[in-house]
């Protein structure tokens, strides 16, 4: 169901930005979690926090449920489940989300009729009556709806984002940095980029690159974001979000690109260091 | 052998060379164009049984054979995951690879020797090329499209889906009632509305569920007022107060049903 807080259901529904309760509200919080052994299967964990003592009695007794709802307009792919635990997991499988997951909670009636009464109400409800009798799947509370952003460059290193893209207009030794919706080139001619893979294929190699290409290349983008050079809708620009966001940091116009830039690698230097400084 | 995805610079390479290839377009093939090569594509775990794909039914004037290439197109690519199928990429690859002879017939007007590099250069993006629109994968490119008739309905009942895979497409205003409205995906609303369709086509697909009844007066020239529309619109409004996903499809269908004679004349009225 839309969520639209100025709706009227004709009874009061808790909702944010909606007067139908008085100093009552319902939170939803949603993170997603890694599992142990699986590289496809994650877990969604939920918490909905209710400020109304009737409702939560209610969902306890099981007058009331709450359904909470998966969605991926990408994919296709729905899942909902009816529950009494305000707090909880539940496994996905990545393998079906590309982009958004919506999520949605809902606490609806659950027996074939229930009397709704709080003394929570609006004026304007509790005026007419002090009561409501709802039926089997009428909306109760509605949560603010929540957004996971899932491709699967998240869960990968940010040298992911990287495609090698042949421009033989360039000379050797030369590299040119690019931007796609989906993703980020580094233009360099054939011969070039097949040296480029071919290093790629050893830890020495990797560091190199890491140092003299993504490091350079991701202080890039982040200067790009920082001068609003991008589109909120970018892979790119979606991935350095959510992988700073686990870092706890967002970038700012006063961010610093270094300091960034090592975060999302990893402290490149550190990959030199245990290739080819610590050796000498 | 994997599952193969175009990478964005051969995509931009491919609009940027529409002109020099429109011979390969309108009557070559890209077989021998290096689409598979490191540079221009990138490999992902999983199969595609290309032979399969050989085997799809050139459309003709009296007949698309949409179920039947959707069934073709579905067990070709039936390892793939949803988030590869979500991925224009890999369908830009197979679509040019193996779908140009099948876009000539289903779309013959785009193919002419007289077309446009602007029109072949739209035809080219819309079935073939066009990245980040999902949309655009569910309505119009070449291979995806038929995937995903097959998939939705597999995802209400395999053991249905052949016979639904029909009602579905039975026109294509109400395969986009259906497919090209996602949000309705995230209810049981959804498989309500198709299992209620498959009922009615089982019935006689004749019914009067997928009449339009449409004046011959006035300027209108579409055909707006198919009866299913009714019966959609009456979910759309149960689903405004009612959270659907508590009720089994066969109550969402018992619903329906009860407002079929009000929403039959209801659309009677509109003509």
């Amino acid at each position: 169901m839309r969520f639209d807080p100025k709706k009227s259901f004709g009874y009061p529904v808790l909702r944010k930005n909606s007067s139908d309760y008085v100093n009552a509200d319902i939170s939803t919080s949603i993170e997603l979690l890694e599992t142990d052994g699986s590289t496809h299967i994650y877990e969604i964990e939920y918490h909905v926090m209710i400020g109304v003592r009737e409702i939560k009695d209610a969902i306890l007794s099981r007058d009331l449920s709450l359904v909470v709802s998966f969605f991926c307009p990408k994919t296709l792919y729905s899942e909902s489940f009816v529950t009494q635990e305000l707090n909880g997991r539940r496994a996905v499988d990545m393998r079906n989300i590309k982009g958004d997951l919506h999520i949605n909670v809902e606490v609806i009636v659950n027996s074939e009729s229930y009397s709704l009464v709080s003394d929570k109400f609006h004026p304007e409800f509790s005026d007419s009556s002090k009561s409501f009798l709802l039926r089997r799947g009428d909306l109760v509370a509605q949560g603010w709806p929540e957004k996971l952003f899932i491709e699967r460059e998240v869960f990968q290193s940010v040298i992911s984002l990287f495609q090698w893209a042949p421009n033989d207009d360039l000379h050797d030794g030369v590299w040119k940095l690019g931007t796609t919706s989906d993703s980020v080139q580094i233009f360099a001619n054939t011969k070039q980029i097949s040296l480029l893979t071919a290093a790629s294929n050893s830890k020495v190699g990797r560091a190199v690159l890491i140092n003299s290409i993504f490091f350079p290349a991701i202080i890039q983008l982040i200067g790009q974001v920082m001068s609003g050079d991008f589109d909120d809708g970018d892979l790119w620009f979606k991935v350095l979000e959510m992988k700073l966001q686990s870092t706890g940091d967002v970038i700012s116009p006063k961010s610093d690109p270094i300091e960034l830039a090592q975060k999302l690698l990893k402290n490149p230097l550190s990959a030199l260091n245990q290739t080819l400084l610590m050796d000498e | 052998m994997g599952i193969y995805f175009l990478k964005s610079e051969a995509i931009a390479g491919l609009y940027s060379t529409v002109e020099a290839d429109r011979d390969l377009y309108l009557k070559g093939s890209f077989s021998e164009y290096g689409l598979g090569s490191p540079l221009k594509s990138f490999e992902s775990s999983g199969s595609v049984n290309t032979q399969e794909l050989s085997t799809i039914h050139l459309p003709t004037k009296d007949d698309f054979y949409e179920a039947e290439n959707s069934e073709i197109v579905f067990s070709a690519f039936r390892d793939i995951t949803r988030y590869q199928a979500a991925d224009s990429r890999m369908w830009s690859y197979y679509s040019l690879m193996y779908g140009l002879p099948y876009a000539r017939k289903r779309y013959p007007t785009k193919f002419q020797a007289d077309t446009s590099v602007e029109d072949l250069l739209n035809c080219v993006d819309m079935h073939f090329l066009k990245s980040n629109d999902s949309r655009n994968l569910l309505r119009n490119n070449i291979l995806a499209r038929l995937w995903w008739n097959a998939r939705v309905v597999n995802d209400v009942d395999p053991r249905t889906a052949p016979e639904m895979l029909r009602a579905l497409l039975i026109n294509t205003d109400h395969r986009a009632s259906f497919i090209e409205r996602p949000t309705q995906f995230s209810t049981n609303a959804f498989q309500a509305g198709l299992l209620y369709s498959l009922k009615k086509f089982k019935e006689d697909n004749k019914n009067i569920y997928f009449d339009a009844p449409r004046s011959t007066k006035g300027a209108a020239k579409e055909v707006t007022h198919y009866n299913y529309r009714a019966a959609l619109a009456f979910l759309n409004r149960l689903g405004g107060t009612v959270n659907l996903n508590l009720l089994k499809p066969t109550e969402i269908m018992d619903l329906i049903a009860k407002d079929e004679d009000v929403f039959y004349s209801a659309a009677a009225a509109k003509v």
